[in-house]
């Protein structure tokens, strides 16, 4: 019963389009910080995190974990995202379809 | 009414983000140290925060159960838009002063609120899609 | 009923909003103790220096508790020479009086007596008991910066 309630909420349509518009929104921010800001290093534990990031989407993983230890969280959330897109794309494809 | 729920449901996210993200932010500052200590305004702001991201979550919780009828949907609109507003304000304000540069990732919460905010705002009303349906 | 609630709901969001606003930018103008304290400091040091505009602190940490303070800071000097200085500083009454010596440098300091005990290997020891200190406060440059400017 919670499974279903889970999946329902999951599968809800304004769930779904909020989800797009968060995507989108970190897909901005994540190119104004890439390419259009300068960071200076302060010793935190974010430092160096956009370059990794930046190696990551390349696949270049021994430059992304040089860069940052950290950017292993993103190994697990870019996939994560990519994969809601596509079966949110997907399942509005097969419904304009029909 | 879809747009508003969208709405809601992007404050609902950007604020509960918002909250675990200064609760970690505040954390890591004060037990590891990290040569930046931290000082009144990061912790009076970041009560600020947290406090304003939870009347979000509240608001955002009562609507979508229904409990917000349509004569404070207009009241209801207009305090997300407020109250995301303050929120995005004393955020700017707070990274301008500390200038922590890496942390401008916590500008990002407060901007899905605010988009939702204005999507709550620009949401019509169930009765206002029927009175324009019979207009037309 | 409905209008008791529309107008508790106005009053508090406008108390919120008035107290989150004023609130942040009170702090953002005002500095707290251990700020002040390093104000008034940098106020005094900044008399000797001509070109009172190159001033800038780089680092500061204060610790009340044992006494001393930690700033690093840069100026330039009458020849327009750059002059970086990491200096330890010693604390009474909640102001920073003494100037115990430059941690990089090999200025010699005129210490009065009493002071004479601190040689550079002895304040680099008190240097580092500061640093790791759970005491210490570090205090935040680019608002130090901003509220000098005042």
């Amino acid at each position: 019963m919670r499974l279903k309630k889970l999946k329902k909420i999951i599968n809800d349509n304004d769930f779904e389009n909020a989800r797009l518009i968060i995507y989108l929104i970190l897909f901005i921010t994540f190119i104004y910080l890439a390419y259009f800001n300068q960071f200076t290093c302060s010793g935190c534990a974010l430092c160096g995190m956009t370059r990794a990031v930046k190696s990551l989407l390349v696949l270049n993983f021994k430059s992304a974990f040089e860069f940052n230890n950290n950017v292993w969280i993103f190994c697990f959330i870019i996939p994560f995202i990519v994969i809601d897109i596509v079966i949110i794309i997907k399942r509005r494809c097969l419904k304009n379809e029909k | 009414m879809k747009t508003k729920r969208t709405g809601t449901i992007l404050c609902l996210v950007g604020n509960i983000l918002n909250i675990i993200g200064f609760i970690i932010f505040i954390l890591y500052f004060k037990t590891l140290g990290s040569g930046i200590s931290v000082n009144t305004e990061m912790i009076v702001d970041g009560l600020i925060i947290v406090i304003d991201s939870a009347i979000m979550i509240a608001l955002s919780i009562l609507f979508l159960k229904g409990k917000i009828n349509k004569d404070l949907m207009k009241l209801y609109s207009i305090s997300m838009l407020l109250l995301s507003i303050t929120l995005f304000a004393v955020l700017c304000i707070l990274f301008l002063s500390s200038v922590l540069c890496c942390y401008m990732i916590y500008i990002v919460f407060p901007i899905i609120s605010l988009v939702g905010s204005i999507m709550i705002l620009a949401g019509k009303e169930k009765n206002e899609v029927k009175e324009t349906k019979k207009d037309n | 009923m409905l209008k008791r609630i529309k107008r508790i709901w106005i009053v508090s969001l406008i108390i919120i909003i008035a107290i989150s606003f004023g609130l942040s930018i009170y702090l953002y103008n005002t500095p707290d103790e251990n700020e002040k304290i390093l104000i008034n400091w940098a106020n005094e040091r900044m008399k000797d220096i001509t070109y009172k505009n190159t001033f800038k602190i780089q680092e500061a940490e204060i610790n009340k508790e044992k006494g001393y303070c930690i700033i690093s800071y840069h100026y330039d000097d009458e020849q327009g020479e750059n002059q970086s200085c990491r200096e330890v500083w010693k604390m009474e009454d909640n102001e920073i009086k003494t100037n115990l010596g430059d941690l990089g440098g090999t200025k010699v300091m005129d210490l009065p007596i009493g002071y004479l005990n601190y040689t550079s290997d002895k304040l680099k020891e008190i240097a580092t008991e500061i640093e790791n200190d759970s005491k210490t406060v570090s205090l935040d440059s680019n608002r130090l910066t901003r509220l000098l400017e005042k």
